[in-house]
């Protein structure tokens, strides 16, 4: 399978991809959820339908503007506001309940900004960390010298593709953030986290199978052996990508509501991971590979 | 014939265990007695829900440090979690979590609680017990920004470092009696008598004997409730506050001031309460979810890998069913230990060690040395994943297995071979997923760490599940000359003219 003949049009894919993504992170930047931002978030289940209307006219009379309404299931609703000490909570509720009618609270999320700042700097960290461990990992696993295609070359090619993985997940979820009020919180980050760990781990595959190959097939051209290797990997790599992706589509679909953006991100990421292993870390050995011979 | 025997045992083996872990995953809880065996051992086996899925409230408090030196903040801090703790095991609620995190953050874990509101007025209302003297110079009265005179109240007392961290009891009592003074004819003195530690009874006598003849203002709350003048030097450490007490006032007093007087102010800084209609939900939700990803996966594998799919997705059944059983039954960190190093010798030193592996985690579990795993909806979507994950290594062996077999080899060969090169795959693919799950469980606020747990586990119990039991199952079938055809196993037509000679060369396929 030529597969990498067409490197063009797969960088021409993951470039368009990649620049949407981008833009948009550089323009509407993500959606921070209350886990970062702090704020309070309510759930209600109203017994009967209500009026949208009396709920912010009670918001707007507490001196409240930045607040978002989301309605969900049947008399369901979702009111994110600014953190509200435990008073002002009890007290808008108390209105509700007068003016819209009875309910009852479902959950109730409410982050000052002291634990915000924390949650915010344990994800930090925990990137940091992940990404740590992920480039020892790479160390390790490619610490056997090869040539012609050296252990740094695999390093830096895999690294890249993680970077892709993670500038299109955060950039589809930039995009999504501002069209839809999809907010970013930690269950994200974990799910970002786990997805560099899967995508990691299926590069390493097909760039296992291209250093055995290097060495089975010493005469031959670059190109061909990465191909063959790429054909090698393809099937299983997609199959294992396969079930975690139907299981996932399962959670989607039939998951509870608070975790759908979390299995959201993972389903994203499952899918640039497999793709990038093959249709991006490659390409850029290939690419490499072929600017040094010509420089020489 | 006795190769043949060994699997049959292994099997048998399997079978049993698929059987234990199911019996224990049952729903509604499951019991294991041995008391008719004379042997004093019980153990009823729940799943440990989170409060995400029972319901219940996360509060998180911050504690107010000023006023007390760097080195006591500790203590302080330790104090109150304690203070708190006696409160919150007064609402009933089973399980409760009181625990300190950070540097001055405590956390309150209430599962399954019915009003939350209230606990919160309970636990905001331990009081604060602080002695404070007058101070001698205080701050003029100053003209604030719109022209009105401002005083500080509070400036008008400093603290001596005496408080309710220094108290070892309160009494309430009548003056009378136990002083033996003449009691005057309206009444009887009603009073709260304190007694203070070591520590306090020290710091009392040398505010007293220092400041004889100036006011010592006792503040509960923030609010003076007395400031008596100070007589003499008070050296047995005892104080007396009286205030026209009715006696059940001085009793409420001095219960307030016994089950927890706060050496420090705390306030409630966030708050998460899950209702238990949406926990109950996101269960059900989760179990739908799960079964149907497991279906689709089926499908697929029997589908692309016929008759080995069918047997990799009996063992991904035998793996959900025993990954759940040790989720309900629980880990420890020896049991992570143990388990972990009889294992790993399992695959490289002799198969026998695995069956330690798991007897040493059976111990374990009569010893009662486990305790269950929390499971929150994020760890329930990390089981789920993991199942999806769980494939991933007899796909790799699958994969491995056709190209053994398009290279001529024996069915058997190939099958040993295959497995044998596949583990290293497996285990270095399931690495970078591990490490990861490792930070996660460590940085990660609750809801993570179960995610993280479950995950963990999951991929270690699967790496197990996928070379045993798989194995077992495809070697079971290997002599049966029907079963064995090439097709089965998703190789095709052409190459099975080669699978029957004995030629053990590599074909190479360029």
């Amino acid at each position: 399978m030529r597969l990498l003949n067409y490197y063009k049009y797969l960088f021409a894919l993951s470039g368009i991809v990649l620049l949407l993504g981008v833009i948009s992170l550089a323009v509407f930047q993500l959606k921070l959820g209350i886990d970062f931002k702090g704020g309070t978030l309510t759930e209600l289940a109203f017994t009967k339908s209500y009026k949208e209307d009396d709920i912010r006219q009670i918001l707007n009379s507490e001196g409240l503007n930045n607040y978002q309404l989301q309605t969900t299931g049947n008399n369901g609703l979702i009111i994110k506001t600014e953190n509200l000490d435990k008073d002002k909570h009890d007290k808008i509720l108390s209105d509700i309940k007068a003016k819209a009618g009875d309910f009852e609270e479902k959950r109730l999320d409410s982050i000052g900004p002291v634990i915000g700042q924390e949650l915010k700097k344990n994800a930090l960290y925990q990137l940091l960390l992940v990404s740590a461990g992920i480039v020892f990992y790479i160390a390790y696993a490619f610490r056997r010298v090869t040539r012609p295609i050296t252990s740094w070359q695999f390093g830096v090619a895999a690294i890249i593709a993680l970077l892709h993985d993670l500038l299109v997940v955060l950039g589809i979820f930039s995009i999504l953030g501002h069209f839809k009020g999809i907010e970013i919180d930690s269950l994200f980050i974990t799910a970002m986290l786990t997805v560099l760990g899967f995508s990691v781990h299926d590069t390493i595959v097909v760039f296992d199978r291209i250093r055995e190959n290097l060495k089975l097939y010493a005469g031959q051209s670059i190109e061909f052996i990465i191909n063959h290797s790429i054909s090698q990997t393809l099937v299983r790599s997609l199959n294992t990508s396969l079930t975690v992706l139907f299981v996932l589509l399962a959670l989607l679909l039939f998951g509870g509501e608070t975790i759908k953006y979390f299995v959201l991100a993972l389903f994203i990421g499952i899918i640039t991971g497999t793709y990038s292993s093959i249709f991006v870390a490659s390409p850029i050995l290939l690419l490499w590979q072929k600017w040094r011979t010509r420089r020489t | 014939m006795k190769k043949k025997l060994k699997l049959l045992i292994f099997l048998l083996f399997i079978l049993l265990l698929a059987a234990g872990a199911a019996y224990i995953d049952y729903p509604k809880g499951s019991k294991i007695s041995l008391k008719k065996l004379k042997i004093p051992y019980e153990q009823t086996f729940k799943a440990r829900l989170g409060l995400d899925l029972q319901g219940g409230s996360h509060l998180v408090y911050q504690a107010d440090f000023k006023g007390i030196s760097e080195g006591d903040k500790k203590a302080a801090l330790a104090a109150v979690r304690n203070t708190v703790e006696r409160r919150v095991n007064s609402f009933g609620v089973s399980e409760p979590l009181v625990q300190v995190t950070g540097q001055d953050k405590i956390i309150v874990e209430l599962p399954g609680i019915k009003d939350v509101n209230e606990a919160i007025r309970q636990i905001g209302q331990t009081p604060l017990l602080e002695f404070k003297l007058e101070n001698p110079n205080p701050p003029q009265a100053t003209v604030g920004a719109n022209g009105q005179v401002v005083i500080d109240p509070n400036s008008a007392w400093i603290s001596t470092g005496l408080s309710g961290k220094q108290l070892k009891r309160a009494t309430a009592d009548i003056l009378g009696q136990t002083s033996g003074q003449q009691t005057t004819a309206l009444g009887q003195d009603v009073v709260v008598r304190l007694e203070f530690n070591n520590e306090g009874t020290k710091l009392f006598s040398d505010i007293t004997s220092k400041n004889i003849g100036k006011r010592l203002a006792i503040f509960l709350d923030s609010q003076i409730i007395s400031a008596p003048v100070i007589q003499s030097a008070i050296t047995d450490g005892t104080a007396i506050i009286s205030g026209n007490f009715t006696p059940q006032e001085a009793k409420d007093l001095a219960t307030r001031l016994n089950s927890g007087a706060l050496p420090v102010p705390i306030k409630l800084i966030s708050q998460q309460n899950v209702g238990a209609t949406l926990g109950r939900d996101s269960i059900n939700k989760s179990v739908i979810a799960g079964i149907l990803g497991l279906i689709l996966i089926a499908l697929f594998m029997i589908l692309y890998y016929r008759f080995p799919g069918a047997l990799a997705v009996a063992a991904l059944i035998i793996y959900a069913l025993v990954s759940f059983a040790v989720l309900k039954i629980g880990i420890s960190i020896t049991a992570v230990i143990l388990v972990g190093i009889f294992f790993f010798l399992g695959l490289t030193v002799s198969s026998w060690f695995g069956l330690l592996a798991l007897l040493s985690y059976v111990l374990l579990m009569f010893l009662k040395g486990l305790s269950p795993v929390t499971l929150t909806l994020a760890g329930i979507a990390g089981f789920i994943l993991s199942i999806g994950m769980a494939v991933d290594a007899n796909i790799l062996i699958f994969e491995r297995l056709k190209e053994e077999i398009r290279a001529g080899k024996q069915i058997e060969q190939a099958i040993d071979d295959g497995f044998a090169r596949a583990w290293l795959s497996i285990r270095d693919s399931n690495m970078s997923s591990l490490i990861t799950t490792l930070i996660l469980y460590i940085f990660g606020t609750p809801s993570i760490k179960g995610f993280a747990v479950t995950l963990g586990i999951g991929i270690l119990i699967s790496m197990f599940t996928a070379i045993t039991i798989t194995k077992t199952f495809i070697k079971l079938f290997v002599g049966n000359r029907l079963l064995s055809h090439p097709w089965l196993f998703g190789v095709s037509r052409d190459t099975n003219q080669r699978m029957h000679t004995n030629d053990t060369n590599q074909v190479t396929n360029l």
